[in-house]
């Protein structure tokens, strides 16, 4: 389901808010995890079912990850850590990179004479958003920064909630953990001050984003032979503003939702095209992202590699999450960084 | 191939391939102009013009004509959803 759709706007979205204004506040986040499963469920389909699973994972070895006054037992609660973190990676890998990896060894062993089957399996939405806050989730628990949940609904809340679970803005459980479990009561108020932020993005979305998107499939359509100047330029500035409108506007409809029902979702972009280099680019562009490789990827790796070692590792591992098509953009990235560093 | 849009007093697109051409109507070429304009704010260098030029923003008559477009744009927007013209985010592939 989109935001931008008629079952979201003129159905989902009012039935949701008046059920999070008319019953007792602390029904809230159960309100916002069976809204958020349904959301999902309409969009992902049986896809839904791994979420669960995931979920279910995560919430049941979270407490188990909990450092306290005694500890014991470090070395237990970090190897059950990084098994979690491998089960979460596992899942994202696989249903990411199946298809591609067996398409690439049926091609390799069609020169030997082999015939491998091929795998296809459908990428589930936000596969990605939901494994880094299943990570985002063990590691600051494990870190001590905020306890474990316990309450099953404040969980999948976190998790799966709607405003972002499909992408984004990425939330570090540190963010939004005292959110869950401290429910305003002023709930009129924080529907008057995401809804204008809701409407911004809507518009951002629909009326530019949309507006352009014929026009830059017509340009990236154009056959490479006849592919003139005028049209290069037209669908390059045309897919830069369709691009920064689109999610840009996603991120303020996100916002804006998550505002509505309560919550203070972080910010996704701060004027990106500003930038005076790559570094700052990033530093503006998916903030969010930028933010969790830097607190579980690269800050973590910078303890025990150089700083152009970690960049290269942390762009390295960010741009396979994109997809296979985006490694060489990853690796133009690091190299951006690691020579804005030296300038 | 080539069609120049005098109507609109802007420079002669030729150049442009016939599909291209064909779907730069009037309106997205508004929208892409608009939307261009818009981008210089960004464009421009953050600490000694942009900021300066958001803060000046925040005056009451800056208020009400936010107030005012962002009310037309959403009259616009729910019209353009009612007619079934959305397309899905380029962010849901990840």
């Amino acid at each position: 389901m989109s935001f931008a759709s008629p079952l979201f706007l003129w159905y989902f979205l009012p039935a949701v808010l008046a059920a999070v204004v008319g019953a007792p506040r602390h029904w809230r986040n159960g309100i916002v995890a069976i809204a958020s499963l349904a959301f999902y469920a309409v969009g992902a389909g049986p896809t839904t079912l791994l979420l669960l699973a995931c979920m279910v994972v995560n919430y049941v070895l979270g407490p188990a990850l909990e450092p306290d006054d005694w500890d014991l037992e470090p070395k237990r609660r970090r190897r059950l850590l990084v098994g979690v973190i491998a089960f979460d990676v596992a899942v994202l890998v696989i249903w990411k990179y199946a298809g591609f990896a067996s398409v690439q060894a049926a091609g390799l062993a069609s020169l030997t004479g082999l015939d491998l089957p091929t795998i296809s399996l459908a990428l589930p939405i936000g596969i990605s958003f939901y494994t880094f806050h299943h990570i985002s989730y063990v590691v600051d628990v494990y870190r001590g920064e905020r306890p474990a949940l316990r309450n099953k609904a404040s969980f999948v809340a976190y998790i799966a909630l709607f405003p972002q679970l499909v992408a984004g803005p990425i939330v570090r459980y540190r963010e939004i953990a005292d959110q869950l479990t401290q429910v305003r009561s002023h709930r009129l108020d924080d529907i008057a001050a995401g809804f204008p932020r809701f409407a911004l993005g809507l518009i951002k979305k629909v009326v530019i984003a949309d507006s352009l998107a014929p026009l830059v499939d017509a340009c990236f359509a154009t056959p490479t032979d006849q592919l003139t100047t005028a049209t290069a330029w037209l669908g390059a500035i045309a897919y830069t503003l369709q691009l920064y409108f689109d999610f840009s506007g996603y991120s303020d409809m996100a916002i804006g939702l998550g505002r509505m029902l309560g919550f203070k979702l972080p910010e996704n972009f701060a004027r990106p095209y500003s930038s005076a280099s790559v570094t700052e680019f990033w530093r503006r562009w998916h903030m969010s992202l930028s933010r969790w490789f830097r607190d579980y990827v690269y800050i973590p790796l910078g303890e025990t590699a150089t700083v152009s070692g970690s960049l290269t590792a942390t762009c390295g591992s960010c741009s396979p999450w994109s997809g296979y098509g985006m490694a060489p953009t990853g690796r133009s990235c690091s190299g951006g960084f690691i020579t804005a560093l030296c300038w | 191939m080539i069609e120049r849009r005098s109507g609109w007093g802007v420079a002669d697109l030729g150049g442009l391939t016939d599909a291209v051409s064909a779907s730069l109507t009037h309106q997205r070429l508004a929208i892409l102009l608009l939307a261009s304009l818009a981008s210089l704010v960004f464009l421009l260098p953050a600490k000694p013009i942009t900021d300066r030029y958001l803060e000046s923003m925040r005056s009451r008559p800056a208020a009400v004509l936010r107030i005012g477009v962002m009310t037309v744009g959403l009259l616009y927007s729910a019209l353009l959803v009612a007619t079934g013209t959305f397309s899905p985010f380029l962010y849901y592939r990840f």
